[in-house]
């Protein structure tokens, strides 16, 4: 009897031992993972906020200001050919 | 073949196995030794060799206008830097290193040589994504990069003053940078990586905590229409010569501020050779005598006290009014006049004479409870809070001059804030340039009445034959001040130089916009509030009252124009 319980305490500490192998080992893997996806999250947010600056340098204003008014020869319209609408 | 033909050396034997089993012993109380019972000192000085905890660099916030639009992105940009003794022992050439930094060979020698001792030392910070390719592509040993992050503005000059700017470490220097400096920044993660001989990572073992990035700040700028009164103003101070000028406008219902700018100003991108006077925001630093631009509060003081009417008669003749031994002057003798004539004449004699039949600790309870003398609390670094001294010490000559704005100081900010409170039928609340989520609480200074009955004076002011008419804007009521301020210099008030101001706000039954406009010694041939500054308001108000979809309130100064009714027009379009 003693015996059988030696023994299968002796099992269950090797089960232990390799399932704590198993776990660190897929912790690393997991972790490894997680950086490769944080450092694509990161790059997308870079890229992003790149993105957002070029968008507001082309739609500046000024810019915005000076083609409408020099290239495409736009104008603000004045009162005599705005209708007003009454709700 | 019997053994009897080979010696037997059991002595040898013995040896052989006692020497073999007392290496195992040893061997095998070394691997104990090692294994059990030194394991965690031995463990921790491996570990001291290569594994680090490294901090994981957090995004700075964005600041972005009421709109989404970014003011300012921090973007990643790498940083260069190397450890100056193994770069010098490698005995790489040096010299394309020192033409991609800009420097003689010679320079860049004697820079590393002084810091031959340290770890770590900047070769060039920030560096631009080409040379830093340039650099790295020369593959020198000891030459690394970092990456930080690098803050841009892409509303440049236009919001340099309300944003401020960041330094090289990404702390908050100037403006709401540095006000919200807290809550921009964010924590830096930190996280435990196994590094090899070379200082380079080998793998990632745990993150320890993850980076806080910063949080995002939405203002309650307007960026079209602060863009707008950017261009305004900057026209209007170099047209007329200025030294230097400020535009505030703020939504009324709510206190926001939706466009502040100020001139000169700067670049926040391109700090090189800035003049600390640039950087200054000028409507919220600078204090100025706010002269005609008070007389619509010495008149509400006036109504408040239930003494006057907006009827009552007021003697202003002859033209002057002696004080002690100072003399008032108006610009020609009224005569008999009433309160609203005294706010569209400007009478100096007539707002001297309402003040002086008031007492002095009413209006100087009206004054400071309409913010003056005190910070608004805006939350801009280095606001300045004015000056209204207390009654206790007014002489006449004080109360007298303080009715028509000399004698106390206030910020394009404070006047704003005020004349905000007269858009709010006498509700004063606080400024924020943050956005409102929510409707915003203020405090009662006027009766609603007393008000209304201000702007409606103030009205008289954009009139066809107000000294304010420039100030109008087609299609909708405004109600307004002009003020043409004589400077304060050393020796007293200067004959020549002066301030022109107006405040003004639209639609004058139910403003929604309020505007200050300060011009600071416009040095050409005018210097009237009226004609400098009112135009101004004009201007960036009859823009800002399209963005912010306001409909006209004087629809019968639209002439020929066809009022469409929403039914007729739909009509025609599903024609």
């Amino acid at each position: 009897m003693k015996t059988l319980l030696f023994l299968s305490l002796l099992a269950a500490v090797f089960v232990t031992a390799i399932q704590i192998v198993i776990t660190r080992h897929d912790a690393r893997t997991l972790f490894v993972e997680i950086q490769k996806l944080e450092k694509v999250r990161d790059e997308l947010n870079e890229e992003w906020g790149r993105l957002q600056l070029e968008q507001s340098t082309w739609a500046t204003d000024l810019r915005i200001e000076t083609m409408a008014r020099d290239e495409l020869a736009m104008k603000m319209p004045d009162r005599k050919t705005t209708v007003l609408v009454q709700p | 073949m019997n053994s009897e033909d080979y010696p037997v050396y059991h002595g040898r034997r013995w040896l052989i196995i006692v020497l073999l089993v007392a290496g195992m012993v040893v061997m095998l109380w070394r691997a104990v030794d090692l294994q059990i019972v030194r394991q965690d000192f031995l463990r921790d000085h491996g570990d001291a060799r290569s594994v680090r905890v490294v901090d994981i660099p957090a995004h700075r916030g964005m600041i972005i206008d009421r709109h989404g639009e970014p003011l300012a992105i921090s973007t990643p940009v790498q940083s260069l830097w190397t450890t100056p003794r193994k770069l010098l022992e490698s005995g790489a050439d040096l010299g394309p290193l020192a033409r991609l930094l800009g420097m003689q060979e010679r320079e860049l020698l004697t820079h590393l040589r002084d810091r031959i001792g340290r770890e770590f030392v900047y070769l060039k910070r920030h560096a631009e994504p080409d040379l830093e390719q340039q650099i790295m592509a020369l593959d020198l040993p000891g030459v690394y990069r970092e990456q930080e992050y690098r803050r841009y503005y892409p509303a440049a000059e236009v919001m340099g003053h309300v944003i401020g700017f960041t330094n090289v470490d990404d702390q908050g220097q100037e403006g709401l940078e540095l006000a919200y400096d807290e809550w921009l920044q964010g924590t830096p993660g930190r996280k435990r990586v196994l590094k090899d001989r070379l200082g380079r990572v080998v793998e990632n073992i745990e993150s320890l905590k993850a980076p806080d990035p910063g949080r995002t700040l939405e203002l309650s700028i307007d960026l079209r229409i602060q863009y707008l009164a950017y261009r305004e103003l900057k026209l209007a101070v170099t047209q007329n010569r200025a030294r230097s000028g400020s535009l505030i406008l703020m939504d009324a219902g709510s206190g926001e501020i939706l466009a502040l700018v100020n001139q000169p100003s700067y670049n926040p991108n391109n700090r090189g050779g800035l003049k600390s006077a640039n950087i200054r925001n000028r409507g919220v630093t600078d204090v100025f005598e706010p002269g005609s631009t008070m007389k619509p509060f010495t008149v509400a003081a006036a109504l408040e006290s239930g003494r006057y009417r907006f009827d009552t008669r007021i003697d202003t003749r002859p033209g002057f009014y002696k004080v002690g031994q100072h003399v008032i002057r108006d610009i020609r003798n009224y005569g008999m006049i009433d309160v609203a004539t005294v706010i569209k004449k400007s009478s100096n004699v007539g707002a001297s004479k309402i003040a002086l039949s008031l007492e002095p600790a009413h209006i100087w309870n009206f004054l400071s409870s309409l913010g003056f003398g005190q910070p608004t609390g805006s939350g801009f670094p280095g606001e300045s809070s004015g000056k209204l001294d207390g009654y206790n010490n007014w002489s006449d000559v004080e109360l007298a001059t303080m009715s028509f704005g000399y004698g106390l100081s206030v910020t394009a900010l404070q006047l704003t804030q005020a004349y905000a409170a007269l858009a709010a039928d006498g509700v004063l609340r606080p400024v924020s340039i943050l956005r409102q989520a929510r409707a915003v609480d203020g405090v009662p200074v006027m009766s609603t009445g007393s008000a209304r009955q201000v702007r409606k004076m103030m009205q008289a002011v954009v009139a066809a034959d107000g000294t304010g008419k420039l100030a109008a804007v087609e299609g909708y009521h405004v109600a307004g001040k002009t003020g043409t301020v004589h400077k304060f210099t050393r020796g007293g008030y200067a004959e020549d130089r002066y301030l022109s101001l107006f405040a003004g706000m639209v639609p004058a039954a139910n403003p929604r916009l309020v505007m200050v406009v300060m011009i600071d010694e416009p040095a050409g041939e005018k210097y009237y509030g009226g004609l400098v500054a009112a135009p101004v308001f004009s201007r960036v108000m009859s823009g800002a009252l399209r963005l912010m979809n306001i409909p006209p309130d004087d629809l019968p100064t639209l002439p020929g124009q066809v009022i469409a009714t929403l039914a007729k027009d739909q009509e025609e379009l599903h024609q």
